[in-house]
């Protein structure tokens, strides 16, 4: 990371041309958020994985998630661009993995009205007991070493 | 105008990002396939064609077509067999070990069930068509458990 300000707010990376800096922000955004969603779905599905894990460790891809969004950010303005926006897309990974099989599989309507609302909640609960903390926890505690850490 | 180096760090995270990303792919992969599997599952056809009288009681056969892409175990048939809504079987679970359906295969699952008292005699005064097993397979995904019900009844011997 080079920094052309003390603070480290902005950097020189955002002197380069507005379609290259959003370019490198979509496809930053698109990758972590890609990343922290997959994980959130894995992490809530244990069930399906043929391999026996440690539960703990599947929160790492959404924990490291946030860490990456910071770490791979030019600067602190970049960041907070990045955390928001990976965090975002990966609830939207998160719960279209999870509502899927409801469009996938033509399931009849009515059949469509009856699992929608108890699926919905199963992935809401999940997004705040789980995805938030972890990939938040990430994000900041990456922010906060970075403040003491060059 | 300066873009970054791309310093031995950068090389670092962007290596072990692809990393993380890698692994959590194809456990994503796995994770998406069960969970599909398991919403179809509950669809797959369950069809008694056959029932024989044995030494020990009574064994009925049960088509089972598994539509998904995951195969299905089947460790334990809820299922019972009725004489003119008589339950003639013993009415108790029973346990089926290593029976599963491949992924897209049609296969035979013979479930061996006790004879409450009086059933066989019960069965054996039956008349054709009257005769139906009824019930459901508990089944397992990878470890989702997921319920089959048998779809047509009426069987002949």
């Amino acid at each position: 990371m080079s920094n052309s300000t003390s603070s480290g707010w902005s950097s020189d990376v955002e002197r380069t041309s507005y379609s290259r800096r959003a370019g490198r922000f979509l496809v930053l955004a698109g990758s972590i958020g890609v990343l922290a969603g997959m994980g959130g779905f894995v992490y809530n599905s244990t069930q399906f994985l043929a391999a026996d894990v440690d539960g703990r460790l599947l929160l790492v891809p959404m924990f490291a998630a946030g860490v990456f969004a910071h770490v791979l950010a030019p600067s602190l303005r970049q960041s907070v661009r990045l955390g928001i926006a990976g965090f975002f897309v990966g609830l939207a990974v998160f719960v279209g993995a999870w509502l899927a099989p409801l469009f996938v599989l033509s399931f009849p309507n009515a059949a469509i009205d009856l699992l929608l609302p108890s699926m919905v909640g199963d992935v809401a609960s999940a997004a705040f007991l789980n995805y938030s903390p972890t990939y938040l926890s990430g994000y900041l505690l990456a922010v906060s070493t970075g403040a003491f850490v060059k | 105008m300066r873009v970054p180096e791309r310093t031995t760090k950068r090389v670092a995270l962007a290596g072990a990002f692809l990393l993380v990303f890698g692994v959590t792919t194809v456990t994503f992969a796995q994770a998406v396939s069960g969970h599909i599997a398991a919403m179809q599952a509950p669809s797959a056809d369950v069809t008694a064609v056959d029932y024989e009288v044995t030494d020990d009681g009574l064994d009925v056969t049960l088509q089972v077509h598994n539509p998904t892409t995951e195969a299905i175990a089947v460790p334990v048939a809820q299922v019972n067999a009725y004489v003119d809504d008589e339950m003639v079987s013993e009415g108790t679970s029973t346990r089926l070990d290593g029976v599963a359906v491949d992924s897209g295969a049609t296969q035979n699952v013979t479930v061996p069930l006790d004879f409450r008292d009086g059933g066989l005699e019960r069965l054996q005064t039956a008349d054709a068509g009257q005769v139906e097993v009824r019930g459901q397979l508990k089944s397992k995904v990878v470890e989702e458990t997921v319920y089959l019900s048998v779809d047509r009844t009426e069987v002949d011997e």
